[in-house]
C-alpha cells in the first residue's frame, strides 16, 4: 500500500504542478477550477471516509478442510451499510498456519458503493498441512486520490484445517519377554498373584505371604512381594512443545496421522495425545472415525513450550514422535521414540522430511 | 541469507478479474472527457475540421464505450493490439485517401504555425484537400485505443506523452486555455481518481455511478462559484515577465537607455557615456540608424504586429520576398530605378546595443537579405559590413519624384506594383489605434474632414508639441495601466524621445498617414562633421533615440523628427517657406485623410478565452441529480422484474423455493404477524428442497398465492413512507 500512496502522491503532485502553472501563465479559471477540485475532494472524501468507517463489516467464506497442495479460494466480503461510497479500501488479510508457523498477507483492494457490498476472492495453497487461520486484519479507506487514509475497525476470521496426507504404515505391537497379558513381574505392587521378589519375613508383613517352602529349606522366614497389575496399553503422543522446521512439523503430522491410521488398521487400540496451547488433549481412537474426528484437533495448532505431556503412568507402551526426545524420558523403557531430525539419535526411529515415508513402512511398536 | 520458500501461498483468484460483462460508465465518462478534451484542442490547429461540441461527445463516448466494454471480456487484452493493427491496416488500404487527409491536416498544422509564429511556411501539395475526415478518424481511432486503456488501467503516467505537449502549447499562448482545456482538465482529474479506485477496471473503479459521482458533481458546483468569481482576475503577465527576463538575459546590457517599446511607468532617461555601437563610414553624414521598428500601440507598450494577424498577408509577402522586395531596404531598391549613385560602406558593431536586432540606416543599399520566410519588414538581421546611398529625407523624396515619372517603364512597373501591395499592407497595419488613444487625439486635435498635404499635418504636429510639451529627460510617466499618450499629453505635458516619438506616430496615423515607432542611435549632422571618412565613430547611449517614421509612397519609411533638440537645421529647412520649391514636403502630392473612429475596443492582444458562466446553471444540478435517481430506480426495478420473471420461468421446485424465499424477505421487512398459510408453505418449501419427489403445480400455486397475501399483508402494515422506500428504493414489490 505505501507504493501505492507514494505512486498516488506523485501523480497528484504532478498534476497539481502543473495546473498552478497554468493559472500563473494563462490565468485561466479551469486551471483554478481543476486545483480546487484537487484540494477539494481528498478533503470531502476523507471526511465521507471517516462516516463510512463506522458502517462496515467483513465476512470471510471458504471450505473447513481441504488437501495439501490444493489450491481453495477464499472469498472476503466487505458490506458497506452506509449511505456514502467507498472509493477506495485496502484490506489486508493474514493468513497464518497454526501448525507450522508460517505467515502470509495480501491487500485487497477494491470500492463498494453506497449500500453494497464488495467481494474479492483469493486462493490458498498450502505445501504442509495444518490449521490455516484467515483474518481481516485492517481495513484502510483512501480519499479519491488515495493521499488520506482513514483506518476502520473491522475484523472477520475463518479457519481451515489442510489435512495431512496418510501413507501407508504397517505399524504393530511386537511382544517382550518383560511383558505379560496380565501383569509384569517386574514391578512392585499389590497383586499376589504375581511375585515380585523373595525376601526375608520383617515384622509386620503379612504371615500369609509366607514362602513356607523356601522358609523351611532355608531355616528361615521368607515371604513373596506381591507385582504391579498392568493391562497391555499404547499411547501415541506428539510432543509439539519443541517446533520444528514446517517441514518437519507437517512431517510429523502426517507420520502420526499415518501411524495412527497403521495401527487402527491393525486393529490395535490405542489413545492419542498431543501437547496443546495450555493442556494436553487426549484421544481414545477406537476406529478409523476416531482417528478422522482427531486428526483435525491434532494438526491445529503447533503447541506451547508451557504444556506439560499428559499423564502417561497407565500406559504399558508410548510411541513418542517430536523433534528432539525429552532427555527426562530416555530411560523410560516403554517409550519408543520416532523422532523427526537430520541427524541420527540413538534409541530412536529417527527420519526426516524427505524420508518418512520410505523409514515408516513398517513399525513395530 | 536467502529466504526460505513458504508453503503458503496466496494469489488473487482469476475469477475476480473476468468478471461478467458489464458495462463500465465510469470509466467511458473518463476516457470521453480526456479524449474529446484532446481532440477539441487539437481542432483548434487542424481548423478545417468543423464538428460540433455535442457531436464529438457523443461519438467519442459511444466509442469508449464499446472499447472499454470489450475490455471486460476475455478478448480484452487483445483489444488495443488489434486496433492499433486494424487502423493501420485500414490506413494502408485507403492510402489514398488517408495521405491526403494527413496532407490536410499538415496544410491546417502549417497555417496554424504561421499564426503562431509568423513565419512563411508553405503548404504541401494535397490531392484532396476535402478528405480530412479520412486521416481524422483514425487519429482519433488510435487516441481512443490508448486512452481507453489507460483509463481501463487506472494509469495516469501513459496519457502524461499525449497532453503534454498540448499542455507546453497552452502555457505559452498557442492555445486557448478555454472550455477544451477545462474538460481535459476535468477528464486528468478523474483519471487521478480512476487510478485510486483499481486497475484494470475490474476493481468496481467508478462503480456504483450515482454514488460515486454525486460527491464529484457537487465538488464540481461548489467550485463552480469561486471560478465564477475569480474571472477575469487572475491574469497575470508571467509570461510577458518570463520573455521581459529571457530577452533582457540574452540581449540586452545594464547600460541600454531605451525602454525598448515598454512605456508602462516609463523612467527617466537614464543615458550614460557607455559606448553602445561602433561605427565607420565612408562619408560621416547624419544618420538614423534603426534598431527596433514597432508597428502597434496597446496604450502601455509598443510591439510588433500579433502574428495571427500577420499571417494573413503571408502570400504577399511571400510573392514580395520572391520578387526580391524587401521593405527594410526599399529605399535602396528604389534608388536602383532611379539613380545611378554610388554605394557606400558602413561598419556597424555592436558593443552593447541590444544584441537582438541589427542597426541599420535608412538607405540601405544591398544588404543582406533578411529572413524570407519572416512575415512583415520590422526585424533587421544582424549584420555588421553594410552598404548605404548618401542623403537623406531630401534625396528620398527625390527618388519618390523620380519614380513618378518614370513610372511608365517596365522595370519599374514592375516594382511600383510590388511597392503598391506592399502600401496597401502598410496602410492597413500601420494606420492602427486603440480607441482610448483615438479619443485623446480627438480631443487634442479635433476632428477634420479636410485631407491634408504631409506638409500641413507636419505643421499641425510639431505646432502641438510645441505648445503643450516640453522637453524633460528626468520625467517619470506614471501611466501605470493608463493610456501613455493620454498621460504624457493631458497629465504631464513632458517627455523625451520615446513620448515624443509615440505622439507623433499617433498623430501621424489620426491624420492618415501610416507612421511606425522606431527606438535606435542617431549621429546628427553636427557630431558627424567632427569624423574623417573611416573613422571610428563611437555612439554611447547618449546617442539613443526614439523617433517616428512615416510611409512615402514608392520609397518607404523615412524618419520624421518632432523631438526638441533633435530637429536640425535640414529638418527645418525642408519644411521650407511655404510651398515653394524648396520646401521637400509640399513637393509630395498625397493627401491624407483622418482615421475614423475605431469601432474594436480592446487592444491588439492575443485574444484568451473568456469564462463565462450563468449561475443559473448551477439550477442544472438538482435537475440532474433527479435524472439519476430515476435512472437508478428504473435500473433497480428492471432488476427486479427480471428477478420475478425467473421466478415465473423456474421449475416448480426451484419456483416454489424462490418464491417462499420473496416472501420471507417480504416478511422481514414488516412486522406483521405470520399468515396462517405459512406453515403449509414452509412444508412445501423443505418439500422442495430436500424431498426428492416431483412438486405439482398445484403446491407451486400454493406457494405463489402465499407470496402474494403476504405481499398483501405487508402492504396494508406499511405507513406510506415505507411503502415508497420499499417499492422505490428497495424495490421489494
Amino acid at each position: 500500500m505505501t507504493r501505492e500512496r507514494l505512486g498516488a502522491a506523485v501523480s497528484f503532485l504532478l498534476l497539481l504542478l502543473m495546473l498552478i502553472a497554468l493559472m500563473v501563465f494563462t490565468g485561466s479559471v479551469w486551471s483554478l477550477l481543476g486545483m480546487l477540485l484537487m484540494v477539494l475532494l481528498p478533503a470531502v472524501s476523507a471526511v465521507a471516509n471517516l462516516y463510512v468507517r463506522k458502517h462496515l463489516r467483513a465476512g470471510i467464506e471458504m471450505a473447513t478442510t481441504t488437501a495439501k497442495g490444493t489450491a481453495i479460494e477464499c472469498i472476503v466480503h466487505i458490506y458497506n451499510d452506509g449511505w456514502l461510497p467507498v472509493v477506495r479500501c485496502f484490506t489486508e488479510v493474514e493468513i497464518t498456519n497454526d501448525l507450522t508457523g508460517e505467515r502470509e498477507k495480501i491487500s485487497l483492494a477494491g470500492g463498494a458503493g453506497a449500500r453494497k457490498s464488495f467481494t474479492h476472492s483469493f486462493l490458498i495453497q498450502s505445501r504442509y498441512c495444518g490449521r490455516l487461520y484467515v483474518a481481516v486484519r485492517r481495513i484502510s479507506l483512501m480519499d479519491y486520490f488515495g493521499l488520506i487514509s482513514v483506518k476502520a475497525d473491522v475484523r472477520a476470521s475463518a479457519r481451515i484445517t489442510v489435512l495431512p496426507e496418510l501413507f501407508p504404515v504397517d505399524a504393530d505391537m511386537g511382544t517382550a519377554a518383560s511383558y505379560s497379558d496380565d501383569g509384569v513381574a517386574d514391578r512392585k505392587g499389590d497383586d499376589r498373584s504375581e511375585v515380585f521378589a523373595l525376601r526375608e519375613y520383617r515384622a509386620g508383613d503379612d504371615v500369609r505371604q509366607i514362602h513356607w517352602k523356601l522358609s523351611a529349606k532355608l531355616d528361615e522366614l521368607i515371604i513373596r512381594e506381591a507385582g504391579t497389575p498392568e493391562t497391555r496399553s499404547l499411547l501415541v503422543v506428539w510432543d509439539k512443545r519443541i517446533n520444528g522446521t514446517p517441514a518437519q512439523m507437517d512431517a510429523l503430522a502426517e507420520a502420526v496421522s499415518s501411524v495412527c491410521m497403521g495401527l487402527t488398521n491393525n486393529g490395535i487400540l490405542y489413545s492419542i495425545s498431543w501437547t496443546g496451547e495450555e493442556e494436553p488433549e487426549i484421544e481414545d481412537v477406537a476406529d478409523e472415525n476416531g482417528l478422522l474426528q482427531a486428526i483435525p484437533a491434532l494438526v491445529k495448532n503447533a503447541g506451547s513450550p508451557e504444556c506439560r505431556l499428559p499423564n502417561m503412568e497407565q500406559y504399558s507402551r508410548i510411541l513418542y514422535f517430536g523433534v528432539r526426545p525429552d532427555d527426562k524420558l530416555a530411560e523410560d523403557f516403554r517409550f519408543h521414540f520416532v523422532i523427526c531430525s537430520d541427524g541420527d539419535v540413538s534409541g530412536a526411529t529417527t527420519f526426516t522430511p524427505k524420508n518418512y515415508k520410505e523409514i515408516l513402512q513398517r513399525l513395530e511398536v | 541469507m536467502r529466504k526460505k520458500r513458504s508453503g503458503l501461498r496466496v494469489a488473487l483468484s482469476n475469477s475476480v478479474r473476468t468478471q461478467d460483462f458489464h458495462i463500465p460508465w465510469g470509466d467511458a465518462v473518463v476516457s470521453t472527457l480526456i479524449t474529446a478534451g484532446i481532440l477539441l484542442l487539437l481542432f483548434k490547429v487542424f481548423t478545417s475540421v468543423s464538428l460540433s461540441l455535442p457531436g464529438i461527445l457523443a461519438a467519442v463516448f459511444a466509442f469508449e464505450l464499446i472499447l472499454l466494454s470489450l475490455y471486460t471480456t476475455a478478448i480484452g487484452k487483445w483489444v488495443l493490439p488489434v486496433g492499433v493493427v486494424l487502423t493501420a491496416g485500414a490506413c494502408i488500404l485507403l492510402k489514398g485517401d488517408v495521405i491526403a487527409g494527413f496532407g490536410a491536416l499538415a496544410n491546417d498544422a502549417v497555417h496554424f504555425l504561421t499564426e503562431k509564429t509568423g513565419l512563411i511556411i508553405l503548404d504541401f501539395k494535397v490531392a484532396d484537400n476535402g478528405k480530412i475526415l479520412w486521416a481524422l478518424c483514425p487519429l482519433t481511432a488510435l487516441l481512443a485505443l490508448f486512452i481507453s486503456r489507460s483509463v481501463w488501467c487506472g494509469a495516469f503516467l501513459p496519457v502524461l506523452p499525449l497532453v503534454l505537449p498540448l499542455y507546453l502549447m497552452v502555457m505559452i499562448g498557442f492555445l486557448p486555455c478555454g472550455l477544451e482545456c477545462g474538460i481535459l482538465i476535468i477528464g486528468l482529474v478523474l483519471l487521478l481518481m480512476q487510478r485510486t479506485a483499481g486497475r484494470q477496471g475490474a476493481a468496481n473503479s467508478l462503480r456504483g455511478l450515482p454514488s460515486h459521482l454525486i460527491p464529484v458533481i457537487l465538488c464540481l458546483a461548489l467550485c463552480l462559484v469561486p471560478a465564477y468569481l475569480a474571472d477575469g482576475k487572475l491574469k497575470t503577465n508571467a509570461m510577458e515577465s518570463l520573455e521581459e527576463l529571457l530577452h533582457e538575459r540574452l540581449y540586452d546590457s545594464p547600460s541600454n537607455s531605451m525602454p525598448e517599446g515598454r512605456l508602462k511607468n516609463l523612467r527617466a532617461w537614464n543615458k550614460s557615456d557607455t559606448p553602445a555601437i561602433e561605427l565607420t563610414m565612408e562619408e560621416p553624414e547624419k544618420l538614423y540608424l534603426r534598431g527596433a521598428v514597432y508597428e502597434v500601440y496597446t496604450g502601455k507598450q509598443w510591439k510588433a504586429v500579433p502574428t495571427d494577424e500577420k499571417a494573413e498577408y503571408q502570400d504577399l509577402f511571400y510573392w514580395l520576398h520572391k520578387s526580391g522586395f524587401y521593405g527594410q531596404g526599399q529605399i535602396g531598391i528604389a534608388s536602383k530605378y532611379t539613380t545611378q549613385a554610388e554605394p557606400l560602406k558602413m561598419r556597424v558593431r555592436n558593443l552593447t546595443a541590444c544584441k537582438e536586432h541589427g542597426y541599420y540606416p535608412y538607405a540601405v543599399y544591398g544588404a543582406k537579405k533578411p529572413n524570407e520566410s519572416l512575415i512583415g519588414d520590422s526585424r533587421l538581421p544582424v549584420e555588421e559590413e553594410l552598404k548605404y546611398l548618401k542623403g537623406s529625407v531630401p534625396e528620398w523624396y527625390e527618388i519618390q519624384k523620380n519614380l513618378s515619372s518614370a513610372q511608365g517603364r517596365e522595370n519599374i512597373a514592375e516594382y511600383l506594383t510590388l511597392e503598391q501591395a506592399y502600401g496597401e499592407y502598410v496602410t492597413k497595419v500601420d494606420l492602427q489605434i486603440p480607441l482610448e488613444t483615438w479619443m485623446v487625439l480627438d480631443r487634442q486635435l479635433g476632428q477634420s474632414d479636410e485631407e491634408k498635404s504631409i506638409l500641413e499635418i507636419r505643421e499641425i504636429i510639431l505646432a502641438y508639441l510645441e505648445k503643450n510639451m516640453s522637453y524633460d529627460e528626468k520625467i517619470r510617466t506614471m501611466s501605470g495601466n493608463g493610456d501613455f499618450l493620454q498621460y504624457t499629453l493631458e497629465k504631464s505635458g513632458r517627455g523625451y524621445s520615446v513620448h515624443y516619438a509615440t505622439a507623433a506616430v499617433m498623430m501621424l496615423r489620426y491624420m492618415g498617414v501610416p507612421a511606425r515607432y522606431v527606438e535606435g542611435y542617431f549621429l546628427s549632422a553636427e557630431d558627424a562633421k567632427k569624423y574623417m571618412s573611416g573613422e571610428t565613430i563611437t555612439l554611447t547611449e547618449e546617442y539613443a533615440h526614439a523617433w517616428a517614421e512615416y510611409y512615402v509612397n514608392g520609397v518607404g519609411f523615412v524618419p520624421f523628427e518632432v523631438t526638441p533638440g533633435y530637429i536640425d537645421d535640414e529638418e527645418i529647412e525642408m519644411g521650407g517657406s511655404g510651398a515653394s520649391e524648396d520646401n521637400t514636403y509640399a513637393a509630395n502630392p498625397q493627401k491624407f485623410a483622418q482615421v475614423q473612429r475605431p469601432e474594436r475596443l480592446e487592444e491588439r492582444e492575443q485574444e484568451m478565452e473568456i469564462f463565462s458562466f450563468n449561475p443559473q446553471y448551477l439550477l442544472a444540478i438538482p435537475v440532474l441529480l433527479i435524472l439519476l435517481l430515476i435512472l437508478l430506480i428504473c435500473k433497480r426495478r428492471l432488476r427486479l422484474k427480471r428477478k420475478l420473471k425467473t421466478i415465473d420461468e423456474a421449475d416448480i421446485r426451484d419456483s416454489i423455493t424462490m418464491r417462499f424465499g420473496y416472501a420471507s424477505c417480504l416478511l422481514s421487512h414488516s412486522t406483521v404477524r405470520l399468515p396462517e398459510e405459512t406453515a403449509k408453505a414452509e412444508m412445501l418449501n423443505r418439500e422442495a428442497l430436500f424431498s426428492n419427489h416431483e412438486m405439482t403445480h398445484a403446491q407451486k400455486e400454493t406457494v405463489d398465492e402465499y407470496a402474494q397475501n403476504v405481499l398483501k399483508t405487508c402492504k396494508k402494515n406499511w405507513n406510506w413512507r415505507e411503502k415508497i422506500r420499499y417499492k422505490l428504493w428497495e424495490c421489494l414489490y
